[in-house]
């Protein structure tokens, strides 16, 4: 009906203009009264009592406008306009109260948003790929001896060759590589490094990569010796070539070969998750009928199950293909390996989930401790309040009218509370990520690709309310319960003395106490596990040593003696810079890369070929790191492709592989047909051993062969040439590192780049380590301050409302320190109290951090020991100024305040 | 005196405002209530104020509309007037009431010949 409409409009509208229509009622109702009085006095009442008659009939006119108002409006709205117009003014007029419920409602509201968004960007965010649970990562799955399997990713030319025979139920099988590596453009006096990461033609179908304009791949030219082309990121297009269309069909020189520009991608949202940003895309040319079995860091194989084929389908059939995978190839896998399909999301979102949610349950506690701080805080001042409270009740307010306008108040706090805590929580997070990503997936290079969705801020507006709602209920209802004679008659408060009538606050007050233990214990292992972390041996010295990498590529370093000639060269020049100590060239960073291989003793039956580490270094090596030589001799400058070959191992090499017998007389070489290019590698006379490094510090040292650059065969040579890492060991205090790129750059022609000091790569390795400690270290802090304000604000309460009887035991003789005595007993009952159930709490949850911990026990008496101390202290501090301003009551003063 | 004036009913009292309009153009608020009060020979007690609550309503559903003009004696006033939607409400409303009321009285007519 439009009637209803209109009536509907009329009354928002009118709601919108209250105070304009009271005014033009307020005339109409005027006029009226006028002329009803000018009746009565035509009809010869005197005027005074005509108006007063007219007055009468007319009805009063507060009521008539109230109920005119409501007529016309929306009542409920403007009641709650009202409340909230109430809040504000009480909010106000109360600043202590508000700023402290404030904080502590932001830190509680910000931590819990910081972490939901990293948890909403790692595991909630959808996968920037369509149908994404139909992609499928194909994988290895590695069996070790206890039955366990490792995943592993990495595809091989000749593991893509059978998986690309699945398309029964699989399409756009295709290979794309996770990271990319660096290529030099050379055009005219132009040099610049660019990142490319190779895919084949089906790749971007997959994957979801867009392309813009131009092409992919042709199937000829992803065959090995097709046509040599690329594509190009949007952004390189952009910046480089300023959009220019007619790129299309040009060449380029990459790595010194020309190669033709086909097509403009734009950049693609998974390679972005992956903490991938490639500016050039090569095709993989990868022989479908390759026998190759190696396989280069970070190619992976991806696939889209067809449709009307379950994931579980094609997971066992793909299982099922392995065993014609090993009678293809036999020795390739071994026989309780087999083939899986993971699915792209747990791909990328790995092993995170329980990590996430132990910050997520850490941080809900933290949000508890503050939600209780708050009530506490309420009812504090509910108390203080229920004088006007009662005025109000007995000017007629119902006891709901109350309630809401209460409610209406915690609620307005916790929303502004949730605000800046939105605003706390994600600039937190950001500039936490931004110092490291602690290894977690899908946030970009410095958590730039988290943000704020709605999920997230759907998220905190719940947290908000619902944290209102916690906190504000109980005290607003016991508000609105009170015994108004009572409070009327004798004032509010002289009444309370012990903690009967505070009751509900010590259980908040024990409750967080409680809480701040189990996260304090779970802060103080996280920071004992880090410190042994960083304490641990790692068997090198990582002080005063800097890293940094050449590519040595293109036509100019086609012939492996000019690599080993431009290495030595630099190797030279750097180690004649004042400042330099030691100077080493390797294949890998230190805790960052490895090469894992198999090996056998020559003239040893070899049954089970053992498993080692396996680096290329340059004499100097074990004096850059500090490594400590135990036996025979390191390499020298002598160690060259002229002399006989030669390898050193460490020490655990040894143990394990030497049990009786001496490793010095033994050669040892590589297990053949395991990777093509290692297959040429010749047996080597071990010469020394060296002490054991760790290769992660959070395990234990592998065993480890190292063999001299020079050395190695020419098939491995550009292998290394590709990834030359320079280590130079200055002295303290000296600044080299300019001049030591230059000396490099001018030998090798290349530039150095990707400088880091190995103090950096200690930190980027234990980045997950670091992060979940800062953040408990943060969470427990908080629990300890907000648990802290909870005790000294009850305890200041009660002392403030015992002066009287406080001023009437010193005036009857009590001596301060007595009654200082009294208060800190009542205080510390409830601190400990509260230490004893958090110890309790934190012995039954510390098993679920055991997996974050290094060299630590969940339930390590150490951190038992010292929180329980440390808060104790903390409470003492709390309690002790309340109990001193106790003891200093003036009885004079404390009983003329009646 | 309350006791001999019969309250009446939100619907009727729009209805007999709406009929007013209708019939006499264009009057304020004290005007309805004089001239509701007069036809019905102060049997019907309205109070003066519940007028405007009416009227609001009224207002509200666009089937009166006002302005502020001058009453006889000079004075500030606002005039109502019924709408088209009115004049139709007021048709419907009026055949209503006839049909109920003619029910009404052959149902109390019933009841006094037995």
């Amino acid at each position: 009906m439009s009637a209803w409409f209109w009536q509907l409009y009329a009354r928002v509208t009118a709601f919108l203009r209250v105070r304009n229509l009271d005014r033009d009622f307020d005339q109409e109702l005027e006029s009226h009264l006028e002329m009803l009085a000018a009746d009565h006095r035509r009809r010869g009442m005197p005027p005074e009592q005509a108006l007063r008659a007219a007055r009468l009939e007319l009805g009063r006119a507060t009521q008539l406008r109230e109920a005119h108002r409501d007529v016309r409006g929306m009542p409920v709205l403007s009641a709650f306009f009202q409340d909230l117009q109430y809040a504000l003014r009480t909010l106000r007029k109360s600043p202590s109260f508000t700023i402290t419920a404030l904080a502590a409602l932001a830190v509680g509201i910000g931590a819990t948003t910081a972490i939901f968004s990293i948890v909403n960007n790692v595991l909630l965010k959808p996968i920037p790929i369509a149908n994404a649970d139909r992609v499928v990562i194909l994988a290895t799955l590695l069996r070790d001896e206890s039955g366990a399997g490792s995943l592993h990713g990495g595809t091989s030319p000749a593991k893509f060759r059978h998986w690309r025979d699945q398309s029964a139920y699989l399409e756009d099988i295709s290979v794309f590589s996770a990271s990319s590596e660096p290529i030099n453009y050379t055009a005219g006096a132009i040099a610049e490094q660019w990142n490319a990461s190779m895919l084949s033609r089906d790749a971007y179908r997959c994957l979801g990569i867009r392309i813009v304009l131009g092409r992919t791949f042709t199937p000829e030219e992803d065959l090995p010796d097709g046509q040599p082309v690329a594509v190009i990121s949007e952004a390189l297009w952009s910046r480089r070539f300023a959009k220019d269309p007619a790129i299309l069909g040009r060449t380029v020189a990459l790595n010194g070969a020309p190669r033709t520009v086909v097509g403009i991608a734009a950049d693609g949202p998974v390679m972005q998750e992956l903490g991938n940003n490639p500016q050039v895309y090569l095709p993989a040319q990868f022989d479908p009928n390759s026998r190759d079995f190696g396989s280069a860091g970070g190619v992976f194989s991806v696939a889209r199950i067809k449709s009307g084929i379950t994931l579980e389908q094609a997971k066992a059939r793909l299982r099922a293909s392995a065993s014609e995978y090993r009678e293809k190839f036999p020795g390739n896998i071994d026989s309780d390996d087999t083939f899986v399909a993971v699915p792209i999301r747990e791909f990328l979102v790995g092993d995170v989930r329980r990590f996430l949610l132990i910050l997520l349950g850490a941080v809900s506690l933290v949000l508890l401790i503050a939600c209780a701080n708050v009530a506490s805080l309420s009812l504090a001042r509910a108390r203080s309040r229920s004088r006007e409270i009662a005025v109000r009740t007995a000017l007629g307010a119902g006891q709901s009218r109350i309630v809401r306008q209460l409610m209406t108040e915690s609620l307005l706090l916790s929303l502004a509370g949730g605000a800046i805590g939105l605003a706390l929580g994600f600039g937190g997070i950001r500039s936490l990520l931004a110092l490291n990503t602690a290894h977690l997936p899908r946030l970009g290079g410095n958590g730039v690709g988290i943000s704020i969705d709605w999920r997230v801020a759907a998220f905190t507006l719940t947290v908000s309310i619902v944290t209102g709602i916690i906190f504000g209920l109980s005290p607003a209802l016991q508000a609105a319960r009170a015994d108004l004679n009572a409070i009327l008659k004798y004032g509010s408060g002289r009444t309370d003395t012990g903690f009967r009538q505070n009751r509900s606050r010590a259980i908040l007050v024990v409750s967080e106490v409680t809480l701040a233990v189990v996260l304090m214990v779970g802060s103080a292992l996280l920071i004992r596990s880090f410190v042994a972390l960083y304490k641990v041996d790692r068997g090198f010295d990582t002080s005063n040593v800097l890293t940094m990498r050449s590519l040595m590529a293109g036509p100019q370093y086609s012939k492996p003696a000019t690599v080993i000639r431009a290495t030595n060269d630099g190797l030279e020049r750097v180690r004649a810079l004042p400042g330099v100590v030691a100077v080493s060239a390797t294949c890998c960073v230190p805790l960052e890369e490895r090469i894992t291989l198999p090996f056998e003793v020559i003239g040893r039956p070899s049954a089970d070929p053992g498993h080692v580490g396996w680096r290329t270094i340059s004499p100097g090596y074990f004096d850059v790191l500090k490594i400590p030589l135990k036996q025979g001799r390191p390499f020298t400058l002598r160690d060259d492709a002229k002399s006989p070959l030669v390898a050193v191992i460490n020490e655990r090499m040894a143990r394990e592989f030497w049990k009786d017998g001496d490793p010095l007389k033994d050669r040892i070489v590589l297990t053949k047909g395991v990777l093509k290019g290692f297959d040429d590698e010749p047996a080597r006379q071990i010469v020394g051993i060296v002490g054991d490094t760790r290769q992660q510090l959070n395990a234990d040292p592998v065993p480890t062969m190292y063999v001299p650059q020079a050395q190695i065969n020419d098939t491995l040579i550009p292998m290394i040439a590709h990834a030359t890492v320079w280590l130079v060991r200055t002295q303290p205090g000296t600044h080299a590192l300019l001049p030591i790129q230059e000396q490099l750059r001018q030998a090798t022609g290349v530039p150095a780049a990707d400088v880091r000091s190995m103090d950096e790569v200690v930190k980027l390795s234990t980045g997950r380590e670091r992060f979940s400690m800062l953040v408990m270290t943060i969470f427990g802090g908080v629990a300890l301050l907000l648990a802290a304000i909870g005790i000294y604000g009850l305890m200041a309460y009660i002392v403030g409302q015992r002066m009287h009887e406080i001023g009437i035991r010193v005036a009857l003789g009590a001596q301060a320190s007595k009654v200082r005595r009294m208060v800190v007993r009542q205080g510390m009952r409830l601190a400990l109290a509260g230490v004893g159930f958090g110890l309790a709490a934190a012995w039954a949850l510390a098993r679920t951090l055991e997996s974050l911990l290094f060299e630590v026990k969940s339930r390590d008496p150490l951190v038992f020991a010292v929180v329980p101390i440390l808060l104790t202290a903390v409470a003492l501090i709390a309690v002790w100024m309340p109990a001193l301003r106790a003891s200093n009551v003036d009885p004079a003063d404390a009983l003329r305040h009646e | 005196m309350a006791e001999a004036k019969s309250e009446i009913l939100q619907g009727t009292l729009d209805l007999m405002v709406l009929k007013t309009l209708d019939a006499m153009g264009p009057m304020h608020g004290y005007g309805i209530a004089r001239r509701i009060e007069q036809l019905s020979d102060e049997a019907l007690c309205v109070n003066q104020g519940t007028i405007y609550l009416c009227l609001i309503r009224l207002m509200q559903k666009r089937w009166i509309s006002a302005e502020w003009g001058a009453s006889e004696n000079n004075r500030k006033a606002k005039y109502y007037s019924i709408t088209k939607a009115g004049r139709k409400q007021l048709a419907a409303e009026a055949e209503n009431w006839e049909r109920v009321s003619s029910t009404i009285s052959r149902l109390l007519g019933l009841t006094t010949r037995s």
